[in-house]
């Protein structure tokens, strides 16, 4: 009986009771759904604070005529309108696109150059490789003042040089074409590091069986590179130009230190423009349409980009 | 036996809970001790805080004494004062960006016509300043012009960074090439200078200060003129502005050093010190380095004031005015140190310690003893007296369109772009037009 007892005792208790639901903060936190939530949460404001408002703030400046210290009325679409007749704005579009494409093809190249040496053995490999990151790391106000001192029309140590040789040095920031290519050489300069290394981390995943069996096979140095290198580096590149042409699109402190985008707006981006218009000149409202316009173009650059990655990983 | 440890086990609950505890107990350790109360009003009833936002002048000595006098009055009157000096160009992002937030300094230091762009924005002074106009015998006319927005005072004249020509007088008697007094003379000595091989340095570029004080008077000499005297009917395509155009490009070939399309504020300074040019617009401040640094350069250096063109003789000086933001708690602390270091005790001494450098807007300050230090300073403040200075947007008022003109360069680029072939001088002059068809044309 008395076991009888317990077992009834036992199976009373095993059975299970339907327990009060309760919404004690506690166990709602116990739940990964709201966990998860709550912990984006910090980022979630700091991205809304500093990223998403300033962005739809921008937006809405660009939709109206405000100037600084005074709000302004709508005026829909008419700052962009008014700036694709702008002769400046035009200039300044030509400009950019100019800029970025030329820049991001040479810095591809030289990058890959780079990176394509520095992978081999050689004496002071470490030092080299940190050397070669120098411009990237060196302030970019601050090199682009020894720049324009080297650029300098009176003193220019480049045509100091050129003259020792009896050449005629043109005046770089002074006569076209030259302002915007000596603004091209140094976003080259500066840039160039970023893509070898980053390059040259990517050349160090690949496995070097790879290149063994290759030259069992007898491949070139050129084939090797050609068809082992570049198709296995293909993700790296394609996310160092992504992030290249996102930079170089809203170049500013360059241009500012440079040319300030003259002489007579020839070195302007849609950055100094929009500074020009939207600050000094007190027009915010169309210095914002003036920076908007980045987003579209890089929208579409990210997307190809981000289209082609995704087609060489089905690939 | 238990073990001597036990393994330590949070929840996430657990942990959770600490961590809202422990940011409690922060945020209450840095909450006040004491319950909120009226703040305790300052000695007098002055606030206690005054942020100014200055300039940093390239003549050290004036800001170490204004700063000086500033803090002084400021230990007097129970105010903290802060003086902030920025490079000029930093200024209008500083500006833009305290005046979007409503907060930032209290008293700004700006050019032109700036108190036109931020009439809104700027505290009604006109009391304190016509009681300075009065007590120091006047204004200058391109002061008022900037200063008295719509009849109103919204900022408080305050100096002249006074420019001349500075030039080589050794070069020029060489050169056999004496002080030009009209524009066709200039432009004659600069063809006779640059065959002598020291030619004339003028800058062209995007730069705030030496561009347009050279290519306003430039255009105003020989006629043209940007709008009307309404402020607002564009009025670039004349004959006049053609004339100015070619004659810039035969000066540009004929007598201007190669480079000055790049050039900015700094390039002529050194182009002279470094004895490449004979003649150039600038401040004081290339004579008063030669003065300490190259005392034979500053020997057979001289001054001379603006040449004359067919319309007249015109000059664009560039006017420093200071300005109290709406927002500020501390106005009328704001006003009185602004009114105090205008006054002639403090006012003069800062003049002296710039030895010509800056000049005064009030015509009180004409016979100042900083001009008796160096005749060859004079023209400093010659070329303020005989009332030759204009402003953007003359003949009528330097509104915030003409400022928008002035600060996107579209006088200067007139020329710019002629100068350099990227366009004929018709075709710079129809450019220029659209530009200012479409900043004035806007609402």
């Amino acid at each position: 009986m008395a076991k009888k007892g317990v077992l009834a005792e036992t199976s009373a208790v095993a059975v299970p009771k339907r327990l009060p639901r309760t919404f004690s903060p506690g166990i709602i936190l116990e739940r990964e759904q709201v966990l998860g939530y709550l912990l984006m949460l910090p980022a979630l404001a700091l991205l809304t604070v500093f990223v998403l408002y300033p962005f739809l703030y921008g937006i809405w400046l660009a939709l109206t005529d405000s100037r600084i210290g005074i709000p302004g009325q709508f005026v829909g679409l008419r700052n962009f309108l008014d700036l694709t007749q702008d002769s400046i704005f035009q200039q300044t579009f030509r400009n950019t696109f100019l800029y970025t494409g030329v820049t991001t093809v040479f810095k591809l190249i030289f990058g890959l150059a780079i990176a394509a040496l520095l992978n081999n053995k050689f004496p002071l490999k470490r030092f080299v490789r940190a050397a070669v990151l120098l411009p990237w790391i060196v302030p970019t106000v601050l090199s682009a003042l020894a720049w324009l001192w080297m650029f300098d029309s009176t003193f220019s140590v480049v045509n100091w040089v050129l003259a020792r040789f009896g050449i005629k040095g043109p005046v770089w920031l002074g006569n076209n074409p030259w302002p915007m290519i000596s603004l091209m050489v140094v976003n080259i300069w500066r840039g160039t590091p970023f893509y070898a290394i980053s390059f040259l981390a990517g050349m160090q995943t690949i496995n070097q069986e790879l290149y063994e069996a290759a030259a069992i096979d007898g491949a070139s140095r050129w084939q090797m590179f050609r068809h082992i290198t570049l198709p296995l580096l293909k993700p790296v590149i394609t996310i160092v130009l992504l992030l290249s042409v996102i930079l170089t699109f809203s170049d500013f402190q360059l241009i500012y230190v440079l040319t300030r985008g003259g002489p007579a707006n020839s070195t302007h981006l849609f950055a100094t423009l929009a500074y020009q218009v939207g600050l000094p000149s007190g027009e915010i409202g169309r210095g914002a349409a003036i920076s908007l316009f980045i987003f579209p173009a890089l929208c579409i650059t990210v997307f190809l980009t981000l289209w082609y990655m995704r087609r060489q990983e089905l690939d | 036996m238990g073990k001597p440890w036990r393994k330590v086990i949070i929840s996430r609950r657990e942990f959770l809970g600490g961590a809202l505890a422990g940011v409690g107990a922060l945020a209450a350790s840095c909450a006040p001790t004491q319950p909120a109360g009226p703040q305790a009003p300052a000695v007098q009833g002055r606030p206690t805080e005054l942020h100014v936002l200055r300039w940093s002048s390239f003549v050290a000595e004036m800001d170490k004494l204004i700063d000086t006098q500033m803090q002084e009055w400021g230990k007097k009157n129970n105010v903290n004062v802060k003086v902030e000096h920025i490079n000029a160009n930093d200024i209008p992002a500083r500006l833009a960006a305290a005046v979007q937030a409503k907060a930032g300094p209290d008293i700004v230091q700006f050019w032109d016509g700036w108190p036109w762009i931020y009439e809104d924005s700027l505290v009604d002074v006109s009391k304190e300043v016509e009681e300075l106009i009065k007590k120091l015998n006047g204004v200058y006319q391109d002061f008022e012009a900037y200063c008295k927005v719509n009849g109103v005072w919204r900022a408080f004249p305050y100096s002249y960074t006074s420019n001349t020509f500075i030039y080589r007088t050794d070069y020029f008697k060489e050169a056999g090439v004496a002080v030009p007094k009209t524009w066709d003379e200039f432009i004659e000595a600069g063809k006779k200078l640059k065959a002598y091989g020291k030619p004339i340095g003028q800058a062209l570029g995007h730069s705030f200060g030496d561009p347009p004080t050279f290519w306003y008077p430039w255009l105003w000499a020989w006629g043209g003129k940007e709008v009307l005297e309404d402020g607002k009917t564009v009025a670039i395509e004349s004959d006049a502005t053609l004339l100015a155009v070619e004659k810039a490009v035969e000066l540009f070939d004929t007598g201007l050093i190669e480079g000055v399309l790049s050039w900015d504020d700094s390039s002529n300074n050194r182009a002279y010190l470094a004895e490449q040019i004979s003649c150039t617009l600038n401040g004081a401040s290339i004579y008063f380095v030669a003065k300490r640094d190259y005392p034979k350069l500053a020997e057979v250096s001289d001054h001379f004031v603006h040449p004359r063109g067919p319309a007249g003789t015109f000059s664009y000086q560039l006017d420093w005015s200071v300005g109290i933001m709406a927002y500020s708690k501390n106005i009328q602390a704001a006003k009185d140190l602004i009114v105090h270091i205008l006054q002639p005790e403090q006012y003069s001494a800062w003049l002296q310690s710039g030895r010509g450098y800056e000049t005064g807007p009030y015509r009180y300050y004409d016979n100042d003893p900083v001009w008796r230090t160096d005749p060859k300073i004079l023209p400093f403040r010659d070329v303020v007296t005989n009332g030759t200075a204009r402003w953007p947007g003359w003949p009528g008022p330097p509104t915030a369109k003409a400022t928008q003109v002035r600060n996107n360069y579209i006088i200067v680029d007139l020329f710019a772009k002629a100068c350099s072939r990227e366009f004929k001088p018709r075709e710079a002059i129809k450019w220029a037009a659209g530009q200012l068809q479409q900043i004035y044309g806007r609402s």
